[in-house]
């Protein structure tokens, strides 16, 4: 049972997928991209949680004999970089999204392919 | 000097920053000149840093010791690539200024010519960090790093069809890439660690030899699934590599001269690291060279096919590349070939430059490349006696180092006794004289009443690469014993 | 292992002394005095060369050395005495050949001629080159280049038709020697890892019985410039070229080059014991000389072009050398030597001859010829000489040779092969004396203008020298013999 939130991890990623594959306009393929990456954020931050354990704060004074479990606080700092990487990579899209707009004056896939063919 | 301590972090770093200069200087020749000195500085680098290769060193940054921290590491597998790297780059600045401005930043507003190079660079600095990192997820941010940089370098070119192209280059690229993070994620949750040596160290540890029965070898195999899967999607290897070809179509020749050449040999870069760093490749090895088998068969039957039947000679000269990658997992999927993997790689990314390149003088000068209708090219003798020789040399025609790899490649399979793949190569061999054939009809021999170019741009490049050719024919014998001796030294 | 220093020396001097004549046109005028004397003058030194390193073969020296080593591979070259026979014809006619070409393209109005000369040159060097090849991969390289070599020179003038004929030309040659003939040299380099010709053969207790047939068949087949059926159509279809390329190339060195590569094959890497062993029961490998004999007589009976004629009946005297070689006997094989030599110069006195009437009348078809006597005596006497030589009359050459295919076919009682020597020989009669019929033919002309006379002078020397060389073939074939005894 406390696997569930993988499945719902994966849910989102198929959702994502689903938008970011079928979408017609670009825009709504790029929100699909960030649906589809904000998944694997899930993923990792409940890779991190330990059953029974706290924040990963410091109130031990001694490591040793420390009666607490602390969760893993690397994943949350991982998912920060891959945050990071997603913005960026949303700005590259929605720049060319914007480029595409100026040439084409549509964002949407099927208009331009048809204009595209003739 | 203690800097030489730190070549590992320098490679990276040089272009990196060399980067963040050219962006400042808002000069294009300035940006131009800045860039190509890095380069050559990194060059420098790193053939001193692959000289003193002395069994591994690893680099820590920080001082951060692994598994905690992010270690870089260069062995035999990446350092000679990393050389290579260099060196495509540098040819690329040095010869290609002419044709970039006319090519490429041609259609860029004019102020932000400079842009472009420092894009390059950061590309560059993404590969160079692939290539040299030991931690998985470094490995990760530097592969979206360098993505990042080739989406927007491919979306450059005269064809605004390219903008397109590179949409969905992005869009399947990030797909690939967050695979291979999911996947990265598994291992995380397998091992607990990040470094590739320590997970390769707990595997081991765990699993040895004994496979069957463990409950953790499911995620085991779901992680190498979901990386292989994303390493094949972003690499485009077949079955996953149409957007490659609308992506390629549409874009300026040149910028292919730079990212063609270097993709294919980082994806089987990624793959070599994976198989036989992370994971026990015995444990992997068997299915997963029965499917490479399959998709280097099906690859190399439909690409050449496919190159055939176009009418367009960019369309030609990009399916070649893909069947190129079909020799490729061929080759990766035979146990002992793996030295003759790397002399392939090698000598079909020189050839890779060689065709793009050509490929960029032509569509300099015309828009339609279509095979019947592309107009006469016509005085340009210098021009038409390189492009002889490119051409012989992509077809693997005699006296041409391509040839002597085909040789190897019928000998191999000869003597491994895989008659079936035996046979399919001869095929291949078969369509590749006939859209070579069609390439040289275009370029030697089109209709008068098509209209007539003329070749202006500088050929340096060319010519350039043609001495390449000639030297590797001539100095094959000692490429093939220093490939396969650092080839020993790395994967065994 | 290597020959001492200064015999290697020989070689390669040699080989640049004929380098030297690929550079020459492209640094002197074009028709001029300087240009014609440097390339004959370093042809002939070229022929003396090769006879000296004739003379020093009969004497015994050995002269092996590798210019290039790859693992297994090398690129190597050795002298022996089929290798020298070609070797020595290949030089003898590169002078009327260069007579010819320089004084036809000045007379025609080729342009380009230094580029066209070029291409020649250097396709009479390759051959030589193969001539000196001592393993298998240096075979295969040298032919391949000798392919591309040519296409320049089919294309030298390009429209649609020649670039039709090209691409044909292209497909069949490249597709066959990459498809059949370079997968057989892997086959052999990789089991049994030497491809260096040995004389008597070196793979007979490597391959199981129907393995090697199996092998010689990609061979055969492979070396399409030989030209056998089905592989046949690139000869026709480079008949679009000029005919200066037409003679030496295809008359001379490509197809000889097949056949001297077949010949190599046959007799240093299987062996003639072996392949007698192979085919012990009944030789069927004749039946595809044969075929290919009756396909070729029939199909130039059916044409009207002169070269088309001229094509077909190569493609029949080529035929007519394999059946000789696959005898697989020393006298078949010494047999299908002459022949391949005698055939060689019947055969370019005919295409230099016909190039004098296309030069002249622009013949293309047989309708152009009529009559053609009265205007150009001289030159319809040379052709009236080559063909009765190919249709194997005394005492000219072709009926030296076929005297001799037919002795060792006797010698091994096959009647089919006499028969079908006989029968192509009826043929060559018929469609050759058409051709002669319309040059002879009586017509009425007011004025005899003696066109001949505006020809070079170059080109009829180069034609009676040639023509010499038929009529006193004897001498030639003792000299061949004497070759041929090393073997």
């Amino acid at each position: 049972m406390q696997n569930i939130i993988y499945f719902f991890a994966v849910l989102v990623l198929v959702t994502g997928l689903f938008i970011m594959l079928t979408s017609d306009n670009y825009l709504r393929k790029i929100i699909g991209l960030g649906i589809f990456q904000s998944s694997v954020l899930l993923f990792y931050i409940a890779l991190g949680k330990v059953s029974g354990a706290i924040l990963p704060i410091d109130i031990c004074a001694h490591l040793t004999n420390c009666p607490y479990t602390l969760s893993s606080p690397l994943p949350h700092v991982l998912m920060l970089t891959a945050i990071v990487v997603g913005f960026a990579t949303m700005a590259v899209g929605l720049a060319l999204i914007y480029k595409i707009y100026k040439e084409y004056s549509t964002i949407s896939e099927s208009v331009i392919t048809q204009e595209e063919d003739n | 000097m203690s800097l030489i301590n730190h070549i590992p972090a320098l490679q990276v770093l040089i272009p990196f920053f060399s980067a963040l200069f050219c962006a400042l200087t808002f000069h294009k020749f300035t940006s131009w000149l800045i860039a190509t000195i890095a380069i050559m500085a990194n060059l420098i680098i790193a053939f001193y840093g692959g000289w003193s290769l002395e069994n591994a060193q690893p680099y820590y940054f920080g001082n951060w010791q692994a598994p905690i921290g992010i270690e870089y590491r260069l062995d035999y597998l990446n350092q000679p690539i990393i050389v290579y790297i260099n060196g495509v780059m540098l040819f690329f600045l040095l010869f290609g200024k002419e044709l970039i401005n006319k090519t490429i930043t041609k259609y860029i507003d004019d102020k932000k010519h400079h842009m472009f190079y420092s894009l390059l660079l950061f590309a560059h600095t993404g590969y160079l960090g692939v290539l040299s990192t030991n931690d998985l997820f470094n490995f990760y941010v530097f592969i979206e790093i360098s993505s990042l940089a080739t989406y927007v370098l491919i979306s450059k070119g005269k064809n605004p069809k390219a903008l397109i192209g590179a949409f969905d280059y992005l869009m399947l690229g990030t797909i690939g890439a967050t695979l291979i993070l999911i996947s990265i994620g598994f291992f995380f949750a397998i091992t607990g660690s990040l470094n590739i040596t320590d997970i390769s160290n707990i595997l081991q540890v765990n699993y040895g030899t004994n496979v069957a029965g463990t409950p953790k070898l499911h995620l085991l195999i779901i992680a190498i699934v979901f990386f292989l899967t994303g390493a094949i999607l972003k690499m485009a290897f077949f079955p996953l590599h149409f957007w490659m070809m609308r992506a390629y179509s549409a874009t300026a020749p040149f910028v292919l001269t730079y990212i063609a050449a270097i993709s294919s040999l980082l994806g089987i870069y990624m793959i070599m690291r994976f198989l036989y760093f992370t994971v026990e490749v015995n444990l992997v090895y068997i299915p997963f060279s029965l499917l490479l088998r399959g998709m280097a068969i099906i690859t190399l039957i439909l690409c050449s096919y496919l190159a055939w039947k176009s009418k367009n000679i960019k369309k030609i000269i990009i399916y070649s590349t893909a069947l190129q990658i079909g020799y490729a997992f061929l080759l990766l999927s035979i146990w002992p070939a793996k030295a003759l993997l790397f002399q392939l790689l090698i000598i079909d990314s020189i050839n890779k430059i060689g065709l793009f390149t050509l490929l960029a003088h032509i569509e300099n000068k015309t828009n339609n490349l279509d095979i019947y209708l592309i107009k006469q090219i016509k005085d340009s003798p210098w021009f038409k006696i390189l492009a002889a020789f490119i051409i012989l040399y992509s077809a693997s025609l005699p006296l041409t180092s391509m040839f002597i790899i085909k040789i190897k490649i019928f000998e191999l399979l000869i003597r491994q006794n895989l008659l079936i793949e035996f046979i399919i190569v001869i095929i291949a061999s078969v369509f590749g004289i006939l859209y070579h054939l069609k390439l040289a009809k275009a370029i030697f021999f089109a209709k008068e009443e098509n209209g007539v170019i003329q070749i202006e741009t500088n050929l340096l490049g060319l010519f350039a690469i043609v001495t390449l050719h000639i030297f590797t024919l001539l100095y094959m014998h000692e490429i093939v014993e220093m490939i396969g001796y650092h080839t020993s030294l790395s994967i065994g | 292992m290597s020959s001492p220093a200064p015999l290697n020396f020989l070689i390669i001097s040699t080989m640049l002394l004929g380098m030297i004549n690929l550079v020459a046109p492209f640094f002197t005028k074009e028709d001029s005095k300087i240009r014609s004397f440097f390339l004959l003058s370093i042809s002939i030194f070229f022929l003396f060369n090769v006879i000296i390193i004739d003379d020093l073969f009969i004497n015994g020296t050995v002269i092996k050395f590798t210019l290039l080593d790859i693992g297994k591979y090398s690129i190597a070259f050795s002298i022996e005495p089929l290798g020298l026979i070609f070797l020595t014809m290949l030089a003898v006619l590169w002078v009327p050949a260069l007579l010819y070409t320089i004084k036809f393209l000045t007379f025609n109005h080729i342009t380009n001629s230094s580029k066209y000369l070029f291409f020649v040159n250097c396709c009479i060097l390759l051959g030589c080159l193969i001539a000196l090849s001592a393993n298998l991969i240096t075979m295969f390289i040298v032919y391949e280049l000798l392919t591309l070599c040519t296409i320049p020179l089919i294309v030298h003038h390009f429209d649609k038709r020649t670039l039709a004929g090209l691409n044909k030309y292209i497909k069949i040659l490249l597709l066959s020697s990459i498809t059949l003939f370079l997968p057989a040299v892997i086959v052999v380099y990789s089991k049994i890892g030497t491809g260096t010709f040995v004389s008597g053969g070196f793979i007979k207790h490597y391959f199981s019985d129907s393995a090697a047939i199996f092998l010689l068949l990609s061979f055969i087949f492979g070396i399409s410039k030989a030209a056998l059926y089905p592989l046949h159509g690139w000869l026709p279809a480079a008949m679009v070229a000029s005919y200066p390329v037409s003679a030496l190339l295809h008359a001379v060195v490509v197809v000889k080059t097949g056949l001297f590569c077949i010949y190599k094959v046959l007799f240093y890497v299987f062996g003639l014991e072996y392949l007698q062993y192979l085919f012990g029961g009944y030789n069927w490998l004749v039946i595809l000389p044969s075929i290919t004999i009756l396909y070729s007589s029939l199909q130039a009976l059916k044409y009207n072009e002169i070269k088309m004629i001229l094509a077909y009946s190569t493609i029949n005297q080529l035929s007519i050398a394999l059946i000789s070689a696959f005898l697989f006997t020393p006298k078949g094989l010494a047999a299908a030597v002459i022949h391949m030599v005698s055939h060689s110069f019947s055969k370019i006195c005919l295409f230099y001859s016909a190039g004098n009437f296309y030069s002249l009348d622009r013949t293309y078809y047989l309708t152009d010829l009529t009559g053609i006597n009265k205007n150009m005596p001289k030159t319809s006497a040379i052709f009236l000489v080559s063909t009765l030589s190919l249709i194997g009359i005394p005492p000219f050459a072709g009926f030296i040779s076929k005297f001799y295919v037919m002795v060792a076919a006797a010698n091994q009682q096959n009647l089919l092969v006499m028969l079908v020597i006989a029968i192509s020989s009826l043929f060559s009669a018929f469609y050759m004396l058409k051709i002669l019929g319309f040059i002879y033919e009586p017509v009425k002309t007011k004025n005899v203008n003696n066109k001949e006379k505006k020809l070079p002078l170059f080109m009829f020397i180069s034609l009676v020298l040639c023509i010499i060389s038929v009529t006193c073939f004897f001498f030639i074939q003792q000299t061949i013999n004497i070759f041929l005894n090393f073997m």
